[in-house]
């Protein structure tokens, strides 16, 4: 088995029989990085001497005798999004092109403590607003299974990563479908947690009614020891929590799982439909009970979330005014410091987004647009609410085609946006929800998306676990 | 229902420099996005309460202290200045 085919738990072992050292084990992955990414494009900042710093003080450990954590000298990527100490953080823009981060994010610091690995930060769209990671200022990232096609996104950079085998994991961030999507597209697991049980502390904002950071890696043991060590309770987040971990374990064989009707209509590619529908019968054959459903305001969520998502990020990227941080335009005067350097900095699709949030939250227009999404947005969440009244999950697609070719959609922004028609309503709602790679399109990944109540992650994983063994 | 005047106020709002081409663009774009958002108008809501918060969480609050290490976090916000005078933010005079 060559290096870079082990889980967590395997690299755990081999540390510990000294069958290789984190210093090889990181050397491995970066000679993957090397030889990878003219192709696949997937990291905007490789750190070679910390991560190899990081992997020596964990073998001087293990020599030593200390105990390790799970984690320890497992290499992973980070989007460029969350916050490295010391590391350039850009969020794929010209405006934080230079920005040095000055503190770790909560999830990030929460993995150096268990000594991860950190390798690098992962290319993603603008400010995490796109479906494709082509709205990166920097660069474009490939699809490992498809040169041509899209990774995904915005989480496409950490998607690709994971599916190339140039980390073992890497972190997400996902507000209506930015981890779950890229991981469809790519091959991999992806997990948006629900919201409030992973820190936002150190994640540059883009809707922060909606953003999650999140795990992305090959198998659903790994995702979980990620989860696990990157949840809980955060001083710093005032919206995060800390969750019961249910002790029930939960068995395929005696589940109820919904199939909302409004996932599966108009749009959804003909070979999508028949895989997921194929892992239905799998976990019916296999003991679970399967129940139609309706969500009815499935259709309204979409419209919703463009609001309300936009409305937050336009009020969220304030921040960036060419004062305080990041890029700074000469002027003559205070207000032309402002225009010249947001009107520099910001690429279309993030000034799109803040003159349709700005709109929406303008005099004269916020109670038909912004008050009125919030309205709806309650109404999606009281669906999932009556939902799980009846089942226990609901299985759906992540999307409604597998990945699209580079280009495809990118002058659409309409287009562009159906895209996260499938992953939205479960955003809205704050539930959880994971993308679990469930079979093949040609030679493209299709998804399966496995949604719960709030905090049942620990359910989601079970069942994943048992599906990927049956498929 | 977008006209370029509008689009200019919106980005005079938004504090967003915009060229005659950008705004054209936008004028389209936002136009068609409206025109597909307008479909929410469907949705009875006067009896609806407007979503406010997923974790059911209220006041947070926490002491109004100062963290140990803040004075080398202050550093390092103070080196990301784009124009700095002694530790000092250095701005355009307002008036």
């Amino acid at each position: 088995m060559e290096l870079h085919q082990f889980s967590i738990k395997q690299i755990h072992q081999h540390l510990l029989q000294k069958d290789f050292s984190a210093h090889e084990l990181t050397e491995h992955y970066l000679g993957i990085i090397k030889k990878e990414e003219s192709k696949i494009g997937a990291f905007l900042l490789v750190s070679d001497n910390l991560a190899l710093e990081q992997a020596d003080v964990i073998d001087e450990k293990i020599n030593q005798g200390q105990e390790i954590s799970w984690l320890a000298g497992a290499p992973c990527a980070i989007k460029d999004a969350i916050l490295v100490e010391g590391q350039k953080c850009t969020a794929g823009s010209r405006i934080l092109e230079n920005y040095l981060a000055p503190y770790d994010a909560t999830a990030v610091a929460k993995l150096k403590k268990q000594g991860a690995i950190i390798l690098g930060k992962t290319n993603l769209d603008e400010f995490a607003m796109g479906s494709s990671t082509e709205h990166s200022a920097f660069q474009i990232t490939r699809n490992p299974h498809d040169l041509a096609r899209v990774p995904g996104g915005t989480s496409g950079g950490s998607a690709s990563a994971v599916a190339a085998n140039e980390c073992v994991f890497a972190l997400g961030s996902d507000t209506g479908g930015s981890i779950r999507q890229p991981a469809s597209f790519c091959g991999v697991v992806g997990l948006k947690p629900t919201y409030g049980a992973v820190s936002r502390y150190g994640l540059i904002a883009h809707a922060s009614s909606l953003d999650q950071i999140g795990p992305l890696a090959k198998t659903v043991e790994d995702c979980q020891i990620i989860f696990d060590a990157i949840k809980g309770k955060d001083e710093h987040d005032a919206t995060s929590v800390e969750a019961e971990n249910s002790s029930v374990n939960v068995d395929l064989k005696n589940v109820k799982i919904g199939i909302p009707k409004e996932y599966f209509g108009e749009g959804l590619e003909k070979e999508t439909r028949s895989i997921i529908e194929g892992v239905i019968k799998k976990a019916e054959k296999a003991g679970a009970k399967i129940q139609e459903i309706s969500l009815p305001h499935s259709k309204y969520a979409l419209a919703c979330y463009y609001l309300v998502s936009t409305s937050e990020a336009s009020a969220n990227l304030a921040r960036f005014d060419g004062i305080k941080y990041g890029m700074s335009c000469e002027a003559n005067d205070l207000a032309e410091v402002y225009l010249k350097s947001r009107g520099h900095g910001f690429g279309s699709e993030v000034k799109r987004r803040i003159m349709l949030g700005t709109f929406a939250l303008s005099s004269g227009y916020y109670d038909a647009f912004y008050a009125k999404a919030q309205k709806v947005r309650t109404m999606i969440k009281q669906d999932f609410d009556k939902a799980f009244e009846q089942v226990d999950f609901i299985f759906t697609p992540v999307s409604p085609f597998p990945a699209f070719k580079i280009g495809e959609k990118i002058d659409d922004p309409l287009k562009m946006y159906l895209s996260d028609i499938l992953t939205v309503p479960i955003s809205l709602a704050g539930v959880p929800a994971l993308s679990l790679p469930v079979g093949q399109d040609g030679h493209l990944p299709v998804g399966l998306q496995i949604i719960s109540r709030p905090f049942n992650e620990k359910g989601i994983f079970q069942i994943s676990q048992q599906l990927e063994k049956i498929l | 229902m977008i006209d370029k005047k509008l689009v200019e106020n919106v980005a005079r709002l938004a504090r967003l420099e915009l060229s005659d081409n950008e705004k054209t663009k936008i004028q389209r774009d936002l136009s068609a996005i409206l025109d597909y958002v307008t479909l929410l108008n469907e949705v009875e809501v006067s009896d609806v309460k407007p979503f406010y918060e997923n974790t059911a969480l209220f006041n947070v609050t926490r002491i109004d202290d100062i963290a140990i290490d803040s004075e080398l976090t202050a550093q390092k916000i103070i080196e990301q200045f784009p124009r700095e005078d002694n530790s000092y933010l250095k701005v355009k005079a307002i008036l």
